[in-house]
């Protein structure tokens, strides 16, 4: 339950927190250039606008839809829910990692709620915290080119050594044309594909891509799925960041 | 029967006898090699029972309750070597395969609000990185131990324990999933005393010891019966023989399973050592016979007389064996009637296979005949008829006392189920079970199931107060709804533990719970049904029985069915605040109970007293809450500069107004404080930033204050430290249900009654069992009542004589009468494994009665029932204790396994097969009259044994004297 609100917090908001800010490090071997190349290319819109339709699929049930609308600015990330109908009018702010602000309609207040929890899904998706706010990955981790393709690389990608990640190792393929992830696949430390993310439909506004569809899949509960389906998109727009304040959740 | 027996001691047909059958075995192995096992104990559950049929339906609706449960002793649960341990033997069950969820005190969320900044920190319970320091680790035991819905679900009370749960994910195989689950725990804690509890580790457990005690037992009993079979035939050929029809109606039975898709299950498990068993009572005769004719008349000869002799009874025998399995089916359990089908079938074959193939093969191999010896067997067994027989008066007598005495311990025996039927003391799941219930206040569960409106307040507030009646009952040691989720989020957004007052605030709630398997076991996805899970720590079956009926007359005796919503201050108010306080009272007297608070009837009384003298509303600490507020990061107003400290004065002026302002009132408070007019721009949007949060406060503060005088006036002794605190903080969130604006209410009198409804019903295994047990004691009594009707009509039919198949089953009866009159004195239950008891004793002991009234032949033609019964029992006598004696070895041999199911058929199959045999040569010397059984009836006629002191043609004076 509590769970719910960090994740929902970090979660809904970050939900398409997939091309914020950069981080530089530098890169020597072939493979951390490309994991550099990759950061770059996830992370070099200013500000975004999007509007998402969500679909979780467990075994043996229906389909349960959300719809997000996210603004992104820098650290901070405005989510607003706007299906299903329960939750429609649900607001997030996201300040920085620590700092979270949630708005339910049906209670008519601001709750401030600082969680320290990433590794959890949120509302059945199977997308955690950390696996939405993790775009750039070259301080974490080291890669290596596993095998290469004329259109892509399939990289090794593992913890630099004394940091901690959500997963012992990753597998990302990478388009050569745009240097954006189509697929990643993620192992825990016994070595098994826990879960598989597929990024497909990459648009793009001037030299930010993004991808049309993103489905995690997790591997370890019988093919559970989340399905993000990008419904709108404006990149680089001006935001005021009075649409950035506590004051914008209650309006 | 000579055409048939003359057709196959020709050589061809012969040889084609045992091509068929060889080509058959190959088919049979072949498919005998797909047929799988099936260990759900579900399984056994008549679909037929209502309460059967409730347990299905939310089984199904809640995707499975078959949660594995892992509990873990320890000195310092609060180590952090054990916590980390504990921490990545709980991330790793969330990446295992086929686990849909792993819980432990590891990966459990918590909050505290934070009085500074507002709002609340939330993160897991047990930090990342465990303290290391005494004084660091003694705060964390506290904060835990004072974490109602931790101690006593994930850490023992007396904090020496821990509990991991695995939910198995949607479609997998829960014994697979222990099996993982194991696996990981076991690598995480290899040195700790661990306890493996709930379905998948049971159902695992009875698949593992059944298979292990089959294969382990099954070359013992088939050694003891192979040296029984060789010490009455003194014969490899014949020994093999007899072992290879068995054996074979075994590979034919499975392949046919395994050809239709029939999967095994745990009473199956036991199948090849019935058939293995009852299958010898074929072939044994057949052979021994056979060995003496061809004696006496040469291979070819002595086998076709052998067939005509004795085949008849042997068929007769069998196919009324048969019949007795085929009883089964008249249960409604379908693994039972599985096991009677297969084992019939079975039995068929190795019916069939030892009117042909034995022949086929003693023809191809001409086997030597052999004269028969005196033996010391056949001179007990003649003994012993003819002395019942000269004494049949008395021991008639004797007889008619043991039955009634049997009677009468049949009318003491009960059917009851419980999980122990399964697994014998001491075992692991028994060990688990005694451990969960010292640790965590028991095992066992039951459940029930409310069907209504879940997003409607009012429902869920019925929820949780229905569950409060059953906690307050004796053996509870827990309970756990939906109800108690929602407030526990519901406290993390208002800061109260209770059910929100509106359904807008209820199902945006719910949204927050979306996907939570935790929580889907509590309700159903529709939001339609709720689970409240019960945890009982009786330990007998009677105390489980007498709270499940304390319950069901709970559940009964509800006053709402149909309901309305009314508001709390309309027209039926007054109804409204007797419900709500009822239901207060109740939730006060449950956390009393779950907090350790003492209180008995006084307590109680002076809690409704209390509830009913409205006093006045304090507000005590209200200030010093709306300043915290408005020093918060969750205040989204701005105060103005001047005046001075003005979060203060209008922090102090808000404080004044009362616990229930309107916003005319806040703004003029507002206005007050800030020395401008009440319609001011600031002070406006001032009222819309604060109007709801003070609400809140207000709110919470007065039920605060009325807790502490709730506890003063009802003099409750609160525990010390944080449980203390904790009982008065959720006594004051349920004391603000007393303001709720709506209340559920039975329908209005004379209103239609067509309005929503709340429909309870009580489920979980122990009402299965309890169903099982009635439906065992029905299944029962039909299947015998079944198998003695066939019995004595196929008698009946075969000596066309009603008299003398009422003669024939005799024996059976009274087997039956001893064996269930002993169970009754000696408080043996009658559950699924004794069960099929009935139909193996008529179906093993009518074979035995069929065979010696076969051989009821005074010599000479004599009129005389002693040299009659004498020559019976020298003739088929052998050849029935034999194969009792390698029954009973067969079944015997179970009784050292660790599967209970197998153990009791074993131990009592064993018994009564003895019984069986004992009861032919004695009730039928007492009463048979007739000088011959024989002719002229279908069973032809066995001609009596010649020993080896007799000359061949010469008919032999066997009596004693």
């Amino acid at each position: 339950m509590t769970r719910s609100f960090r994740s929902g917090l970090l979660l809904a908001a970050s939900a398409l927190a997939l091309m914020t800010h950069g981080t530089s490090a530098r890169a020597d071997a072939p493979g951390d250039k490309v994991l550099t190349a990759m950061d770059g290319a996830l992370n070099r819109a200013k500000t975004q606008y999007f509007e998402y339709d969500v679909i979780n699929q467990e075994p043996g049930k229906g389909e349960r839809k959300l719809g997000l609308q996210v603004r992104l600015k820098g650290d901070k990330r405005f989510t607003e829910f706007t299906a299903p109908a329960d939750m429609k009018g649900t607001k997030i702010l996201i300040m920085s990692p620590t700092q979270m602000y949630v708005f339910l309609p049906a209670f008519g207040k601001v709750r401030r709620i600082a969680s320290s929890v990433s590794d959890q899904g949120f509302m059945g998706m199977t997308f955690s915290q950390d696996d939405l706010a993790s775009q750039a990955y070259n301080a974490t981790y080291e890669a290596k080119i596993g095998s290469e393709t004329p259109t892509e690389y399939h990289l090794v990608v593992t913890p630099k050594a004394g940091q901690t990640t959500p997963y012992a190792k990753m597998e990302i393929t990478v388009g050569k044309e745009k240097m954006l992830p189509s697929e990643i696949k993620y192992f825990n430390a016994a070595g098994t594909n826990v879960k598989t993310e597929t990024r497909t439909g990459y648009t793009c506004e001037g030299n930010v891509c993004v991808p049309s569809e993103l489905k995690m899949v997790d591997n370890t509960k019988g093919g559970a799925s989340t399905k993000m389906i990008r419904t709108k998109w404006k990149v680089n727009e001006e935001m005021s960041d009075d649409l950035f304040s506590k004051r914008a959740l209650g309006e | 029967m000579e055409k048939f027996a003359r057709l196959l001691v020709q050589k061809s047909i012969a040889w084609g006898v045992v091509a068929v059958v060889l080509v058959l075995a190959a088919a049979s192995v072949f498919f005998a090699r797909s047929v799988k096992q099936d260990d759900d104990l579900l399984a056994f559950l008549p679909r037929d029972n209502a309460d059967v049929r409730v347990f299905y339906d939310v089984n199904r609706r809640f995707g499975g309750l078959e949660t594995a449960l892992v509990g873990i002793q320890t000195k310092d649960p609060f180590a952090p070597e054990f916590l980390h341990r504990l921490q990545l033997v709980t991330k790793k069950l969330n990446q295992t395969e086929g686990v849909a969820y792993g819980m432990s005190l590891a990966n459990i969320d918590d909050f505290v609000a934070d009085p500074d900044k507002g709002g609340i920190s939330t993160g897991y319970l047990i930090p990342a990185d465990p303290p290391v320091d005494e004084a660091a680790r003694a705060a964390l035991r506290e904060k835990v131990m004072s974490r109602p819905q931790v101690v006593g679900n994930l850490i023992a009370e007396d904090g020496q324990a821990v509990l991991i749960y695995g939910f198995p994910a949607f479609g997998a195989d829960a014994k697979v999933v222990a099996a993982r689950v194991r696996s990981v725990v076991t690598e995480g804690f290899p040195s700790e005393a661990k306890y493996w509890g709930g379905t998948p580790f049971i159902s695992g457990y009875i698949y593992d010891v059944s298979q292990h005690d089959i294969r382990t037992l099954a070359p013992w009993a088939s050694g003891i019966i192979l040296l029984i079979t060789f010490l009455a035939f003194r014969d490899v050929i014949g020994t093999a023989l007899a072992l290879a029809s068995t054996g074979l109606s075994i590979v034919f039975t499975f392949g046919l399973m395994g050809a239709l898709g029939v999967t095994a299950n745990v009473v199956m498990g036991s199948m090849p050592v019935v058939l293995f068993a009852l299958g010898s009572a074929f072939a044994v005769p057949i052979l021994l016979r056979y060995y003496a004719l061809a004696h006496a008349h040469g291979s070819d000869e002595g086998l076709v007389r052998t067939l005509v002799s004795v085949g008849p009874t042997v068929l007769a025998g069998g196919v009324t064996s048969v019949a007795a399995l085929l009883s089964l089916l008249v249960m409604n359990i379908a693994p039972m009637r599985t096991f009677g089908l297969f084992t019939a079938f079975g039995l068929l074959v190795g019916l069939t296979l030892s009117l042909t193939f034995i022949p086929a093969v003693i023809r191809l191999v001409g086997l030597k005949g052999r004269a028969p010896t005196d033996g010391v067997l056949r001179a007990i067994l003649v003994r012993l008829t003819t002395t019942v027989a000269q004494h049949r008066v008395p021991v008639g007598v004797a007889l008619a006392a043991l039955a009634l005495a049997g009677a009468y311990g049949v009318t003491k025996v009960q059917a009851r189920m419980d999980n122990a039927a399964f697994y014998s003391k001491g075992s692991p799941p028994d060990q688990a079970e005694a451990f969960l219930r010292d640790h965590f206040g028991g095992a066992q569960f039951f459940q029930l199931e409310v069907e209504g409106d879940l997003t409607e307040p009012g429902v869920l507030r019925e929820v949780r107060g229905l569950a409060d009646s059953v906690a307050l009952l004796p053996h509870v040691t827990s309970t756990n709804n939906v109800s108690e989720i929602v407030a526990t989020i519901d406290e993390a957004m208002e800061g109260s533990a209770r059910v929100p007052d509106t359904a807008a605030q209820a199902k945006l709630l719910f949204g927050f719970l979306e996907g939570k398997r935790a929580v889907s076991q509590l309700m159903s996805d529709d939001r339609r049904h709720a689970l409240i899970h019960i945890k009982v720590d009786a330990e007998k079956i009677e105390e489980l029985e007498a709270l499940l009926a304390q319950v069901e007359q709970l559940v009964k005796a509800r006053p709402i069915d149909r309901y309305e919503i009314v508001d709390a201050t309309g027209p039926r108010n007054a109804e409204a605040t007797t419900r709500l306080r009822a239901m207060v009272a109740t939730r006060i007297a449950a956390l009393a109970r779950r907090d350790g608070v003492p209180v008995g009837a006084a307590e109680i009384d002076a809690v409704k007293r209390h509830l009913e003298a409205s006093g006045a509303v304090e507000t005590t600490g209200a200030e010093a809450a709306i300043l915290a507020y408005l020093r918060s990061e969750e205040f989204i107003g701005d105060l103005p500069k001047t005046p001075a400290d003005a979060a203060r004065k209008v922090a102090s002026s808000l404080a004044a107004i009362g616990a229930r302002p309107t916003k005319d009132a806040i703004a003029v408070a507002l206005g007050k404080a800030l020395d401008r007019p009440a319609s001011d721009a600031l002070v406006i949007d001032l009222v819309s930033s604060v109007a709801r949060p003070l609400q809140g406060i207000l709110a919470h503060e007065a039920a605060t204050s009325g807790a502490k005088r709730l506890v003063a006036a009802a003099h409750l002794t609160l525990p010390a430290g944080a449980k203390g605190a904790r009982f008065v903080s959720a006594v004051g969130s349920t004391l603000m249900d007393l303001d709720a604006p709506t209340a559920l209410l039975p329908v209005a009198a004379g209103a239609a009654p067509d309005g929503p409804r709340i429909g309870v019903q009580v489920t979980g295994l122990p009402v299965m069992n309890r169903g099982l047990s009635q439906s065992v004691a029905v299944n029962q009594e039909k299947s015998i009542v079944f198998a003695l009707v066939l019995v004595v009509a196929l008698m009946s039919v075969i000596y066309r004589s009603i008299p003398s198949g009422l003669l024939a089953a005799s024996p059976v009866l009274l087997t039956l009468l001893l064996v269930y009159g002993a169970m009754g004195a000696l408080g043996i239950p009658l559950e699924i494994g004794t069960s099929m008891l009935a139909s193996l004793i008529t179906g093993a002991g009518v074979n035995y009665a069929a065979h010696l009234l076969a051989a009821w032949r005074a010599p000479d033609g004599g009129d005389d029932p002693v040299r009659a019964a004498a020559a019976a029992a020298a003739t088929s006598g052998p050849a029935i204790a034999t194969n009792a004696l390698m029954v009973c070895a067969g079944f015997l041999v179970l009784t050292r396994g660790e599967a209970k199911p197998l153990q009791s058929v074993g131990g009592l199959t064993a018994a009564a097969m003895l019984t069986a045999a004992l009861a032919t040569f004695v009730a039928l010397p007492v009463l048979a009259r007739r000088r011959s059984y024989v002719t002229p009836t279908p069973l032809g006629r066995i001609e009596p044994v010649l020993t080896s002191s007799d000359a061949p043609e010469a008919t032999p004076d066997i009596t004693a004297d």
